[in-house]
């Protein structure tokens, strides 16, 4: 099997093809603390299993590469949260468009009712 | 006010004795979520009727079909804009869409969209009469910090057997606005005011159609109670609250349970609770007992929505005026008070009656319009203390009473021109009621409720009452110049109610003279 030369690029990029020194300061060597109780949130939350040794110590680096963004002076600078800032939001009349579909909806349903959709039970008063 | 009363009340017991030594405080803040009125869902080109059939009331978008990007619905904008306006909102010039999850089967994105950084609206305000049955009504002003646009969630149905839920997507991504209020209310009483006026401004605008049991509008409080100099207690929040009488019920219990709760030496927990409408109370959910990480993130797919604030600027395609919206705001509840005092001098009381009844308050304008020469305290007395009364009595919502404004009109002219009495157009209601589409005049001679104001019918029966009433007419020729009342009384007796009372005085005060 031929493996991709990634050297050889068909198209220009804009990424950086060698590794640029960067100010940020090295986070790489920071003690990383997590108790058991937020690896069982990260876990529900990412339905990633953090278990084993390699899983932990992924997640740890992880947390290590992202401390650098902790340092950066950010003061007075307005955070940026889409390019497209200066835009204006395109907005829609008041007219229905869409809907009336609901068999092509339910088929994509595991399991159905009715017409309802089927799920495990949710949030319900105590003494019910 | 109903915390105090509440202390009072409690101080009475002996465990309380010292808990009571400073005065207890209740503080209570609602949040509303008001759905907007539109034709289309907030970001997908859905239809929104009520009652539509399962599942059918949804576009792709709101099933969360990869692929599908949110569309913003230009009408909704220009309600929430609206309604920031009337409640003397500052309208922000960028607002930004975030984010907040949840994972819940009726919401299939696992997140809501809503404005979490930078509302639509803020620092708004609104005053409102509070009424409470038997006390004076006074006025209350409360601060609104936010209002924002968001997306609602499906509905769920709890199996209880089946251990199951089922799910129907219809009010997913309805266009929502949420209120949220300052901790400024009290009581139960006036919250359920602050609803009550919010409803009423809402209608007036059209933005909502505030019906509470379709789930159009939906109150959130939340609660607390501290002893005064004390900071704020921790609080609960109740949800679920299904009707404006529910309101108050709901409020009053949870003060009520956490002064009793901290009475007995116990502590207020951090929790949701739900408004049991049937067993009057409210019960701990089993939902959020951990605090809740919302992980509330920026919306990608939204950029910020712009408006303009330029005063007589003009709305374009993409770009929505302000200015241009607040031209379009009507007469709001509190104008139209102020005008019913200035222009028809009626009282205050009587003016936040009419317009808190809406129906009642198109019925006196009408009336009005069409009799200028009756006068409007006659009209509002009969509105307030005869219709108004009938209905209570009934526990009917006066929006359900199906007596016309035309019929009302006719009882009144009827009763103006002293064709009838007033104890003849009282019986008019619930003939009315009954039959709404009946004469009234047709009704009076039906039902034999002419007046009579015939003179030489009206002395026989004055000379039939003194008759009957040799010691009252003795009290009264010795001065006693009320007892007449009692002899008219009579008079109304033998008549059936239908003698013409002004004819009656002046018949038996000349007969009584002699």
């Amino acid at each position: 099997m031929k493996l991709t030369d990634f050297t050889q690029l068909s198209h220009p990029t804009k990424v950086p093809q060698k590794p640029v020194p960067s100010a940020f300061q090295d986070t790489s060597k920071n003690p990383i603390e997590i108790d058991t109780n937020t690896i069982k949130l990260l876990e529900r939350l990412s339905l990633v299993d953090l278990d084993s040794d390699q899983a932990l110590a992924t997640l740890k680096s992880s947390i290590q590469f992202a401390d650098k963004i902790a340092n950066i002076n950010t003061d007075n600078v307005q955070p940026l949260y889409t390019v497209l800032e200066h835009q204006q939001l395109q907005l829609r009349n008041d007219q229905v468009t869409a809907g009336n579909c609901r068999e092509d909806l339910l088929r994509c349903a595991k399991r159905t009712d009715e017409d309802y959709y089927v799920s495990p039970p949710g949030n319900i008063p105590l003494e019910q | 006010m109903g915390s105090y009363m509440i202390v009072r009340r409690l101080a009475t017991q002996p465990k309380l004795a010292n808990a009571a030594k400073r005065k207890w405080k209740s503080v209570v803040g609602l949040e509303v979520h008001a759905q907007i009125a539109s034709a289309s869902k907030l970001f997908s080109g859905s239809g929104t009727g009520f009652g539509a059939p399962l599942n059918t009331a949804v576009a792709y978008f709101d099933a969360s079909i990869p692929g599908t990007l949110p569309v913003l619905n230009r009408k909704c904008v220009e309600s929430g804009i609206k309604t920031a306006l009337a409640l003397g909102c500052r309208v922000n010039e960028v607002s930004m869409f975030d984010r907040k999850h949840y994972f819940y089967a009726d919401l299939p994105n696992g997140y809501q969209i809503t404005q979490q950084r930078a509302a639509l609206a803020n620092d708004g305000l609104i005053s409102f009469p509070v009424i409470t049955p038997g006390k004076k009504i006074y006025y209350k002003t409360v601060n609104l910090l936010q209002l924002q646009l968001e997306q609602d969630s499906g509905k769920s149905l709890h199996d209880e057997q089946l251990k199951r839920s089922l799910v129907d997507l219809n009010r997913a991504g309805l266009p929502l606005m949420e209120l949220v209020f300052g901790p400024d209310l009290e009581t139960g009483e006036e919250a359920a005011s602050l609803v009550k006026e919010l409803m009423l401004i809402l209608r007036r605008l059209q933005t909502c159609s505030c019906k509470m049991e379709e789930g159009a509008l939906r109150v959130d409080a939340n609660i607390s109670i501290h002893q005064e100099g004390d900071p704020l207690g921790v609080r609960t929040e109740v949800k679920n609250i299904g009707s404006v009488r529910s309101i108050s019920q709901a409020i009053s219990y949870e003060i009520n349970r956490q002064m009793e709760l901290v009475a007995d030496g116990g502590v207020v927990t951090n929790e949701t609770r739900s408004w049991d409408a049937d067993k009057r109370r409210t019960i701990a959910m089993r939902d959020k007992e951990v605090l809740q990480d919302y992980r509330f993130m920026p919306e990608p797919n939204l950029p910020p929505l712009h408006v303009n604030l330029k005063p007589g600027s003009r709305s374009t395609e993409d770009l929505i005026s302000v200015a241009a919206l607040s031209e379009e705001i009507p007469e709001l509840p509190e104008h139209t008070r102020q005008r019913l005092v200035e222009h028809y001098k009626l009282n205050a009381e009587t003016a936040i009656i009419l317009v808190n009844e809406p129906i009642l308050l198109e019925h006196f304008e009408s009336i009005t319009k069409s009799l200028p020469d009756m006068p409007t305290k006659v009209v509002t007395n009969f509105l307030i203390n005869d219709l108004l009364s009938y209905c209570n009595k009934l526990s009917l919502d006066i929006a359900d009473c199906a007596i016309s404004a035309n019929a009302l009109r006719d009882v009144l002219k009827a009763l103006h021109s002293e064709q009838i009495n007033l104890q003849a157009a009282r019986q008019l209601i619930p003939l009315l009621h009954t039959n709404s589409a009946a004469d009234v005049s047709q009704l009076i001679t039906e039902h034999n409720l002419e007046q009579i104001s015939d003179l030489n019918t009206i002395e026989a029966y004055c000379r039939e009452a003194i008759a009957n009433q040799p010691k009252t007419v003795q009290q009264y020729q010795k001065g006693k110049s009320k007892a007449i009342y009692a002899i008219v009384g009579e008079v109304a007796k033998l008549s059936a109610q239908k003698a013409n009372m002004k004819v009656v005085v002046e018949c038996l005060e000349r007969l009584l003279k002699k």
